[in-house]
């Protein structure tokens, strides 16, 4: 009976587990694109006007590719000062303090549950494009905007991984921790944090991934980004023959991307597994 | 105190307290988002229930393909899949012959969104399927059940009780992607207070008001999905 009871409860789905739907996943897009190209190239008759497809797609990939790194530049900046701030959350929603709990759980809430258009649009739009510190003006153009609100929702989404991590020790390290004398921040940064770190890579991988599939949303806000060219190629060649084409391609670079994470996460995955058990025996 | 009065305290000016005109329109923006979600949700979550059950039922073909449709959806920018959709499928469908039928934006964006959620909805149904306590099973099958009580006595009442948790995530964060609608023009909250601020020029009282309802909008889903969790919980089962 306790087997069926534990079975019930373990229905979220595990994190590293979409590695081996990745493949197919490939393959699908992949043959979806190609048999769309070759259908170009060989060309029905109406087809065949436009039938530059492919020579459309390389002479526009060098573009592309400045707007994927773009992507990629956005996607670690926020992550690097998202973890960094989620840390720190993480750590205030477990601190002593009620009202610091209380703040830090409403803070992620807010963050969690506000769709990222939103919280875009209101970074994007409210804050100022300079700020004055004195007689210092600090000036804060799209991107810091972009990366600032980025950062924070991964912040939330991290805060919530490092305390379901710290919840998963046995809470005789933090006693013996405190017993040896360090102080609760110090206990927290030298006893407790580097034991989860192993079980937090996964799900934050996890995070990553799931957020770099959000981040072309900064095109709308005028960030120069993979999703801004593909409509800048769509404009300048004006055939509505290559709209499908070129999101495919951009989706098919996405999806590469993103594939490469899971691989990495789910390596991380068995790695740290391998960890928990030496460590338990 | 007139709602005008409160609509302009401070420095700010909530417009849509006193001004018909701004109160109308984002009024019916609200209800055009909860229909957009009422659907996707109704959509992505029989899809997602049925699929799961086909990728369950272990032939290899369908398996490989649910598979990589999740790993396709789950893997990459809604915003560029609703663009595809939107102006790729869209355009190739309605260009395909003369007088064909065109689909407007907004079935669009239901049909993007359903098709988004829907890859995570398999996997969270696909999970709980896969935990199911196969003493349920076995002891149908002691009894000599046909399959298909077996799957609508047994199979799909369990799974539901058992996908709630993550399905309530799932829903949240279908209702979150409804605002990538307004990339294409539908008449939901977000592009409604988007016109609203451009007419009224008040972008922060929109972003409170937009902030607020949707973090009422989403509280509803939660503390629905919650009490239906509590209702069908089964007894004996479940955290205590």
């Amino acid at each position: 009976m306790s087997i069926a009871v534990q079975n019930i409860n373990t229905t979220r789905s595990s994190d590293g587990s979409m590695m081996h739907y990745m493949v197919p996943g490939l393959i699908i897009l992949v043959a979806t694109t190609g048999l769309y190209l070759t259908g170009h190239v060989l060309g029905f008759q109406q087809l065949r006007a436009h039938s530059q497809a492919l020579g459309v797609l390389s002479e526009w990939t060098p573009r592309l590719a400045i707007g994927f790194t773009v992507d990629i530049y956005l996607t670690v900046l926020s992550v690097a000062f998202g973890t960094c701030i989620g840390a720190v959350g993480g750590y205030a929603t477990m601190s002593q303090s009620a009202l610091l709990r209380r703040i830090s759980w409403w803070l992620i809430q807010f963050f969690r549950n506000t769709p990222g258009l939103v919280l875009l649009f209101a970074f994007a739009f409210t804050l100022p494009f300079q700020m004055q510190l004195g007689d210092v003006i600090i000036p804060l153009p799209a991107e810091a905007k972009v990366i600032m609100c980025f950062s924070f929702k991964i912040a939330a989404n991290v805060a919530e991984i490092v305390r379901g991590a710290v919840n998963s020790l046995h809470v005789g390290q933090w006693e013996g921790g405190l017993s040896i004398g360090l102080s609760r921040v110090q206990t927290f940064r030298l006893v407790i944090l580097p034991q989860c770190l192993p079980r937090m890579l996964a799900p934050w991988m996890n995070v990553v991934a799931l957020f770099f599939t959000a981040v072309p949303i900064a095109s709308l806000v005028g960030i120069y980004d993979a999703v801004t060219y593909a409509g800048l190629a769509l404009s300048s060649e004006g055939s509505s023959d290559l709209i499908m084409p070129i999101y495919l391609y951009v989706l098919a670079w996405f999806f590469g991307i993103v594939f490469f994470l899971q691989g990495l996460t789910k390596h991380f995955e068995i790695r740290s597994r391998l960890i928990g058990r030496s460590t338990e025996d | 105190m007139s709602l005008e009065a409160i609509g302009t305290i401070g420095n700010f000016d909530f417009t849509i307290l006193y001004d018909d005109f701004d109160r109308n329109r984002f009024l019916r923006s609200i209800i055009y988002t909860m229909s957009i979600s009422s659907a996707c949700i109704v959509i992505s979550t029989t899809l997602g229930l049925w699929l799961a059950l086909v990728y369950h039922s272990g032939r290899r073909i369908p398996r490989l393909l649910i598979g990589g449709f999740v790993a396709i959806f789950r893997n990459t920018p809604p915003l560029i899949q609703l663009y595809f959709f939107f102006f790729g499928v869209g355009a190739f469908f309605g260009g395909l012959f003369e007088g064909s039928l065109v689909i407007s934006a907004t079935t669009w964006a239901v049909i993007a969104i359903s098709v988004y959620i829907t890859a995570f909805n398999i996997e969270s149904f696909r999970a709980a399927i896969t935990g199911l306590p196969s003493g349920c099973f076995e002891a149908a099958h002691a009894l000599a059940l046909p399959r298909y009580l077996i799957l609508f006595k047994i199979t799909i009442p369990l799974t539901i009780r058992a996908v709630l948790p993550s399905l309530t995530n799932n829903l949240v964060e279908l209702i979150k992607a409804t605002s990538y609608a307004y990339t294409i023009a539908v008449p939901e909250i977000l592009y409604v207070s988007s016109q609203i601020w451009a007419d009224e020029l008040n972008v922060v009282e929109m972003m409170i008001v937009m902030f607020v309802t949707y973090s009422a909008l989403i509280g509803c889903l939660i503390y629905f999905m919650k009490s239906l969790e509590k209702k069908l919980a089964l007894p004996g089962y479940g955290a205590s």
